[in-house]
């Protein structure tokens, strides 16, 4: 199992761009997350338009204090093309009557956030919030990276099928589960440790990275073995190298997207929702969710071991394919 | 005997096809046992059921009279295989190639290098250990694909058609290696289509077709047994007394044919009358420049086992 970790090591060695072009995607991507973190928490922006120089009454007064909203007082209704800017992300408009009208281009439940508000202004706070914390989004956005940084050292071991050295190792005594503990070992650290480092810096630099460091070990585990028994999965059904990689790259980052790594595509029951919770991203990003708002529940601890049990089923089916198609005796 | 393989009924098919017929051989020990076949003759494939890489359909293989299933490891550790085509890492040094295949055999620390040192020495690589197989010749990628599997100094060499698609300088390089391997104490399996190479390294040859093995011996005897013939080629001057006639007055004597200086005499080889023979030309006053004779090739042993040329 070590001379194949070892040897896996050279053949990194000899193709150093590869470890290079990861780091800095996993740094790009970390950065990302931060930064869009940062953004996705800016209060909502509310145009109130209070016209003929009318006296703001309590209840707006109040509204303008409110610490979720910024709001801008105007004397005339804004064009519609500053909601489609995103300069506002409403309009309210106080009428000679004392009642308002709320103008948005957003959704309803956007919409009936801001009624309760303007009902309700000083005691407003947005209900269960669906926007992500620092760590969530961080793992969110390295995911499809460290996934398809499976598949892509994984290609040791598909060039090893490919250039037939396989056969050849096959016929050693070596035995073939220590061949694949040694391919899957390496494709497990390749991903988790420089990862967990990037993250490390990160850390080190005062840099509020959502879940400590002895967390993020656990979690980045958790991706790494997912991201390394689907890349033995896919690989122990293609004879080419590139075949698996790519149709393995693209499986990636449509399931990424799917299940919301980067922002969640769905927040309603749907049969859709609940069918996206077959990809692992799903329930990982869930749990993580979950781990770093403290509302962790039995259902979420399902999700983390769902995603365990596949990466166990994929990992089964990689060892059983390829043994099937070298070993005999 | 000393066998240590022994292949008995062995039977193969893919959809339907049989591409090995219940064939069953022996690998001597000490001994390089050519199989010799066409392309698609089932060489191969025998090879790599006998590797445990391709299952089979029938018949059993043993390892020093015990069945491999139940010493594989033990079989493994013994067994060194050249495949036919080339499996080393093209990106890593020829000395990483080395260390790793021979590590897979428990080769560890001083014995490690040591062994893979005397790998490359013995292929001609040392002076390129450092060097990347991609930059190698094909030549010299076919020696490393050697050295990779004489590393761990197995006890039994398969190599299967090592020498496919090499220059003549390496080919030889490569016959000369396997006939240093069998004289250090190796026991060979050879699997070629190239008849020159059995004739050149062989101590027995097994020929295959059609998934069968058709004849079984060493080359003299394969030829000894096939043919009842033998041809006396006779370079003589030039001389109009000489009737070629009268040599079918001589007991054997099958066919004559003179051109020009040549005199061709085809014989039954169990009769002796080349004295006979020598005595005509004498009386007829003709001198004989040189004499010799011609035996078969194992390219006619297959054509006359087969009816169809070995590269047909």
């Amino acid at each position: 199992m070590l001379a194949v970790f070892k040897n896996n090591c050279n053949r990194l060695w000899e193709e150093k761009m590869y470890l290079v072009v990861s780091l800095i995607l996993m740094i790009v991507a970390i950065s990302a997350a931060i930064l869009l973190t940062a953004h996705i928490e800016t209060k909502g922006n509310l145009a109130l338009v209070v016209p003929d120089q009318q006296v703001l009454s309590e209840r707006e007064s109040a509204l303008m204090a409110n610490p979720y909203f910024n709001v801008t007082v105007l004397e005339t209704t804004p064009e519609t093309s500053a909601l489609v800017q995103s300069r506002y992300d409403a309009v309210v408009t106080i009428n000679a009557d004392g009642n308002d009208a709320i103008t948005t281009i957003k959704n309803p439940a956007f919409k009936t956030m801001v009624e309760t508000a303007l009902a309700n202004p000083t005691g407003f706070a947005p209900d269960n919030r669906p926007i992500r914390q620092t760590g969530t989004n961080i793992l969110g956005f390295m995911m499809m990276f460290l996934l398809m940084q499976g598949v892509l050292y994984a290609r040791f071991f598909a060039e090893d099928k490919e250039k037939h050295l396989i056969r050849r190792i096959a016929m050693s005594p070596l035995p073939f589960g220590h061949y694949l503990l040694g391919h899957g070992l390496f494709i497990f650290l390749i991903i988790a440790v420089p990862s967990f480092l990037v993250l490390g810096v990160a850390a080190l630099m005062g840099i509020d990275i959502g879940f400590s460091l002895p967390v993020y070990a656990g979690l980045i585990g958790v991706l790494a073995l997912l991201a390394t028994a689907f890349a033995l999965f896919l690989n122990s059904f293609f004879e080419v190298a590139d075949t698996a990689n790519m149709l393995g790259s693209a499986i990636i980052i449509l399931t990424s997207i799917l299940a919301g790594s980067f922002y969640s595509l769905s927040k309603e029951a749907t049969l859709f929702d609940k069918l996206l919770h077959l990809l692992p991203q799903k329930d990982f990003i869930n749990f993580v969710n979950a781990l770093e708002k403290g509302s962790l529940s039995q259902s979420t601890f399902a999700q983390l071991v769902y995603v365990f049990a596949i990466s166990a089923v994929f990992l089964v089916i990689a060892v059983a394919n390829t043994r099937n198609d070298y070993l005999y005796h | 005997m000393n066998a240590i393989v022994s292949v008995n009924q062995l039977k193969k098919s893919y959809n339907q096809k049989p591409v090995v017929r219940e064939i069953s051989f022996a690998v001597q020990k000490g001994e390089i046992l050519c199989l010799l076949g066409p392309n698609g003759a089932g060489k191969s494939t025998t090879i790599n059921m006998l590797c445990g890489i391709l299952g089979y359909d029938g018949g059993e293989m043993s390892y020093r009279g015990e069945n491999i299933s139940s010493c594989l490891n033990r079989f493994k550790r013994n067994l060194g295989v050249v495949p036919q085509d080339l499996a080393i890492y093209e990106d890593l040094s020829a000395e990483q190639n080395v260390r790793f295949f021979a590590s897979l055999y428990g080769l560890k620390g001083r014995e490690l290098e040591e062994k893979v040192s005397k790998a490359l020495d013995f292929s001609g690589l040392q002076e390129s250990r450092k060097d990347r197989a991609k930059t190698f010749s094909g030549g010299m990628k076919r020696r490393l694909n050697i050295a990779c599997a004489i590393a761990h100094e197995p006890e039994l060499l398969i190599m299967d058609e090592p020498t496919v698609g090499i220059d003549p300088q390496s080919r030889n390089h490569i016959l000369s290696s396997i006939k240093k391997l069998s004289q250090h104490g190796m026991t060979i399996l050879y699997t070629t289509h190239y008849m020159e190479e059995v004739e050149e390294i062989s101590t027995r040859i097994l020929i295959m077709d059609s998934g069968t093995i058709i004849a079984e011996g060493t080359k003299e005897s394969l030829k000894e047994d096939i043919f009842d013939e033998r041809q006396f080629i006779m370079e003589i001057e030039e001389d109009q007394c000489l009737n070629v006639d009268e040599f079918y007055k001589i007991e054997g004597i099958k066919k004559v044919e003179k051109q020009a200086q040549t005199l061709t005499i085809t014989t039954l080889k169990n009769i002796e009358n080349l004295d006979k023979i020598i005595a005509l030309v004498i009386t007829s006053k003709t001198k004989i420049r040189n004499l010799f004779c011609r035996t078969a090739s194992l390219e006619n042993v297959f054509l006359r086992l087969t009816g169809k040329s070995l590269r047909d």
